[in-house]
């Protein structure tokens, strides 16, 4: 087994820190994807994974060797590049065979895996085809092959789908994850698309200016963020701010509810109470419920999305997004109705004034 | 800055390309700065140099007339590009190619055959002057101050031509229509929204012929008579000064550069940014130009391409007139390429010998410094960047000065060989090289040699293999640029040239100098040709792009 081993590396430029110390295990065979806003570090990790950038200290272990102390070219490490990196001056076939010409494999032997590796992204055909000649998927698909021919211990992926159209991102990313089940390579994906990275990862490691927030499994990433910052930037989530002084507990700006029950799983202070929207249920004005948290507002807007309404309601001044099922016709809700919601206390997440969260319920 | 791990060859090859540069084109420079201010017979510190300058007439008349020179010069290059590029730009002329073709023709062919074709028309007993006269017409000779300034136009025009044509091509014609469609009408529109946006190009475009008409040697020398610049000036000097301390050449060829330094920072700061250029292009419908106004538009466009391709049109002919000596007879014969074959064959060898040579320096070395400049960014490459504008700034006449001054004693006493001709053009025309390659290497993405590197290429490798073949037609389009430059070089070679260093520029000056037209012409044609045929190959290997000539 080699796992990768990410120790303690930052990196600066100039007098800029970009990365603070970020400590990763990454298991063979895991397809692990780094996710953050543009500008957290997220490509500056994966150079100095890739060799193209020292890191200021810390260490990168692959296994029992010392990956950091070798120069980038003897790494064995398959890159994909968000501008694809195509050489334009060689014919698909060639691409592919590039990494295969500077190890020493036999010509028949070159020829055979790199015919293999363009059945597996699906180029075969085009083998003498020059990349000018090719649509963008196509060229991606030859960096991929290009970066897979040569076995890599470990592949690196900077945003590999973020300059083709929609469909074909799915498409994409959908035979990226095969590919990479099926040939059970190490690797590390970089997106800022939180979509993408759910659909694909085993594991998700939600990075902010230059430090890991979370790493987790994406279901644990989505419903039980670990911090404030996770919970905002994967997914759309509520965030209301509550106080809660001795004896009352302030919900919004003016509101103030007795609920014992909430009380008790509530700090003192001020904090913040997240929900996703879709956990929000619309109730009947006198419903009273136990284990949940019913606040009163008014209907600002309605989406209606087809297969869901988003209803943006205002409650004790504060705003809140709501996504339901749409109802029939009658049951729409519509702009000034007063409503009342339902918060269920399994999935109201408390975000604590310095950052970090948790499920309110122990 | 990038840091890799293991053996950077780029390191070396940075420390090398900064001795190069020092010991080539600071270290000859400085001498001519130090010599400026040692007085030539005592050998001491001193000012004298410039207190004779400052109390010489000839010098003040020099320094004028340098300036007379240059703004004359540019006036009429401005006047010429400006009207051909807004007629070939506004209404569709037939023969768009022609004209383009002619204008690079006169672009490329070197300015002294300029000078000489028009006095061979122009002159005391030019042709057309003597056919004209028979007509009972007198017209002034081309000599003087008239002439230098009429073969800069006709000389530089070309420059203002492609420039502002690429401007006018780049600007989007919907901004024109947005105007006509707000009530403007067609005059008001071009001087209120199309002139403000094409002017950093004139303006710019302008300056570059200031500086090409002040920095030029061959032409007030051929055709000034007595109207002396500095350029020509510094030459008489350096003649005079010949075995002793060129204190007073040195003296007047730092003035010189500082002179042409103050508007090649003016060129610089006026085309520092293309704030108008629009991605969406949209190409503009030229009008068709009907009845008179057909005849006028055609007929300017035509007469200024043709009288700018006047001095090579002349010495094609005249190389293939009879001759008796240096006199021109009626009818036709081979009778000058016999006597270049025969006699001449040395400066066309020599010419051939040292441009290629210089050639195959500027490419590898230009390859060199353009890739350090455009991938190595840091303050190492930033300075040599900033010392590769040194070249722009120094006229050939001084560059020659001052490399023969400082290797005419060993270590390095090359005076008097090839190789100080061959180090010359090589040290001119390096920036042109590096920055063609640099611009080459910016278009391409950088993830490409680090893909190849990821690849288990060494970082050398990756160079070569990926990078090298990419940029190799744009390295080969700007070395056969620097081959015309190379060949059509003058007053460098004329202050570094001896007996068996002649080189075809030098020899075409020598023969007109001594009146001898036919070899002046046939040595001109063979070096038309030459520049003709690379010029066409460089504009082919570029993808047709103008922008390779300038
Ligand atoms: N060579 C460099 N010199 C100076 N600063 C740099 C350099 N490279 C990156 N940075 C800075 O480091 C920070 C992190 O950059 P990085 O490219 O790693 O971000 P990223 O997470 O990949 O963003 P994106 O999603 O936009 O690609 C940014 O603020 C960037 O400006
Ligand atoms: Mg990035």
């Amino acid at each position: 087994m080699s796992e990768l081993h990410i120790q303690s590396v930052t990196k600066r430029f100039g007098l800029v820190p970009v990365l603070h110390g970020i400590d990763l295990t990454i298991r063979q065979g895991e397809f692990f994807t780094l996710l953050g806003p543009s500008g957290c570090g997220k490509t500056t990790l994966l150079r100095v994974l890739a060799g193209f950038l020292m890191p200021d200290s810390g260490s990168v272990m692959l296994g029992q060797q010392r990956l950091d102390l070798l120069p980038a070219h003897q790494r064995d490490i398959g890159m994909v590049f968000q501008d694809y990196a195509v050489f334009p001056h060689l014919t698909v076939a060639e691409n592919i065979g590039f990494g295969l010409k500077a190890r020493s494999v036999s010509s028949s032997q070159l020829r055979e895996r790199v015919q293999e590796a363009m059945q597996m992204v699906q180029l075969d055909g085009l083998a003498d085809r020059l990349p000018s000649a090719l649509s963008g998927g196509q060229q991606q698909r030859v960096g991929l092959a290009r970066a897979i021919a040569i076995r890599p211990k470990l592949l690196l992926m900077d945003e590999p789908l973020s300059n083709l159209d929609a469909k074909l991102r799915t498409e994409l990313r959908d035979e990226i994850r095969d590919l990479q089940r099926r040939l059970g390579i190490t690797t590390i994906y970089v997106t800022h698309d939180q979509e993408e990275a759910l659909a694909v990862s085993d594991t998700i490691c939600v990075m902010n200016k230059g430090q890991a927030e979370q790493i987790a499994d994406p279901f644990t990433i989505y419903s039980a963020p670990a911090t404030r910052f996770a919970a905002s930037f994967v997914g759309t989530m509520n965030f209301i701010p509550c106080h809660n002084m001795t004896g009352s507990l302030h919900i919004g700006q003016d509101g103030t509810v007795h609920t014992d029950a909430l009380q008790a799983l509530c700090p003192q202070g001020a904090f913040e109470l997240a929900i996703r929207p879709e956990h929000i249920a619309i109730v009947a004005d006198s419903h009273a419920c136990p284990d949940g948290l019913v606040l009163h507002g008014h209907v600002e807007k309605t989406v209606y999305l087809g297969r869901e309404v988003q209803i943006k309601l205002v409650l004790n001044g504060h705003s809140l997004l709501v996504q339901t099922p749409a109802p029939s016709r009658q049951n729409l809700a519509r702009e000034g109705d007063r409503v009342s919601v339902l918060l269920p206390f399994e999935h109201l997440v408390l975000c604590h004034p310095d950052g970090r969260a948790g499920a309110l319920l122990p | 800055m990038m840091t890799r791990l293991g053996f950077d060859v780029w390191k070396p090859i940075s420390v090398g390309l900064w001795l190069l540069l020092l010991a080539f084109l600071v270290w000859p420079l400085s001498s001519v700065l130090l010599a400026s201010f040692i007085d030539n017979d005592s050998g001491a510190w001193s000012l004298s140099n410039y207190v004779d300058l400052w109390q010489s007439r000839a010098f003040h008349r020099a320094f004028i007339n340098t300036f007379i020179a240059g703004f004359g010069g540019m006036a009429g290059a401005l006047v010429l590009g400006l009207t051909l590029a807004v007629l070939t730009s506004y209404w569709s002329v037939k023969g768009r190619g022609l004209i383009q073709t002619l204008a690079i023709l006169a672009l490329v062919s070197p300015p002294f055959i300029g000078a000489y074709a028009w006095i061979v028309l122009f002159g005391a007993n030019g042709s057309v002057r003597v056919f004209l006269r028979d007509w009972g017409l007198a017209i002034p000779t081309i000599y003087g101050a008239g002439g230098v300034i009429l073969v800069f136009a006709f000389k530089f025009y070309p420059y203002v031509y492609l420039i502002v044509s690429g401007a006018l091509q780049a600007l989007n014609p919907s901004l024109e229509e947005a105007a006509e469609s707000l009530g403007v009408p067609p005059w008001q529109r071009f001087f209120k929204i199309t002139l403000p946006m094409i002017m950093p190009a004139i303006v710019g475009s302008a300056l570059l012929t200031f500086v090409l008409s002040i920095a030029d040697f061959g032409t007030p020398r051929l055709i000034g008579r007595d109207f002396n610049v500095l350029a020509t000036e510094a030459f008489s000097l350096f003649a005079s000064e010949i075995g002793g301390h060129a204190g007073g050449a040195s003296a007047l060829s730092v003035i010189l550069i500082v002179t042409s330094s103050v508007f090649v920072l003016l060129q610089r700061y006026a085309v520092r940014s293309d704030l108008y250029h629009s991605g969406l292009v949209k190409s503009r419908t030229p009008h068709s130009a009907k009845g008179l106004g057909a005849i006028m538009v055609y007929g300017l466009a035509y007469l200024i391409v043709l009288c700018g391709a006047i001095p090579a049109i002349t010495a094609v002919l005249f190389s293939f007139r009879k001759t008796s000596g240096p006199v021109f007879q009626q009818g036709w014969s081979l009778q000058s390429y016999e006597k270049i074959l025969s006699s001449l064959s040395t400066p066309i060898i020599n010419t051939l010998n040292y441009s290629l040579s210089a050639v195959c320096l500027i490419v590898m070395v230009g390859t060199l410094l353009g890739y350090l400049i455009a991938r190595r960014r840091g303050p190492s490459t930033a300075a040599l960047d900033t010392l590769l504008m040194v070249p722009y700034l120094v006229p050939g006449i001084v560059m020659g000065i001052a490399l023969v001054t400082r290797f005419n004693v060993p270590p390095l006493a090359i005076t008097g060989t090839g190789f100080i001709i061959i180090l010359a053009v090589f040290v001119r025309r390096l920036p042109y090289a590096s920055r063609a390659v640099a611009m080459a290497l910016r278009q391409l993405s950088p993830s490409l040699e680090e893909a190849a590197i990821s690849l288990g290429y060494k970082p050398w490798r990756a160079f070569t293999r990926v990078t090298v073949p990419l940029i190799a037609p744009g390295i080969m389009a700007g070395a056969l640029m620097s081959f015309v430059t190379a060949m059509n070089e003058l007053s460098a070679s004329l202050v570094l040239y001896v007996g068996g260093t002649i080189t075809m520029p030098v020899r075409i000056y020598l023969s007109v100098m001594d009146g001898d037209y036919g070899t002046a012409s046939a040595l001109a044609t063979v070096l038309l040709a030459l520049t003709v045929i690379s010029v066409a190959t460089a504009f082919h290997l570029s993808g047709r792009k103008q922008s390779v000539l300038l």
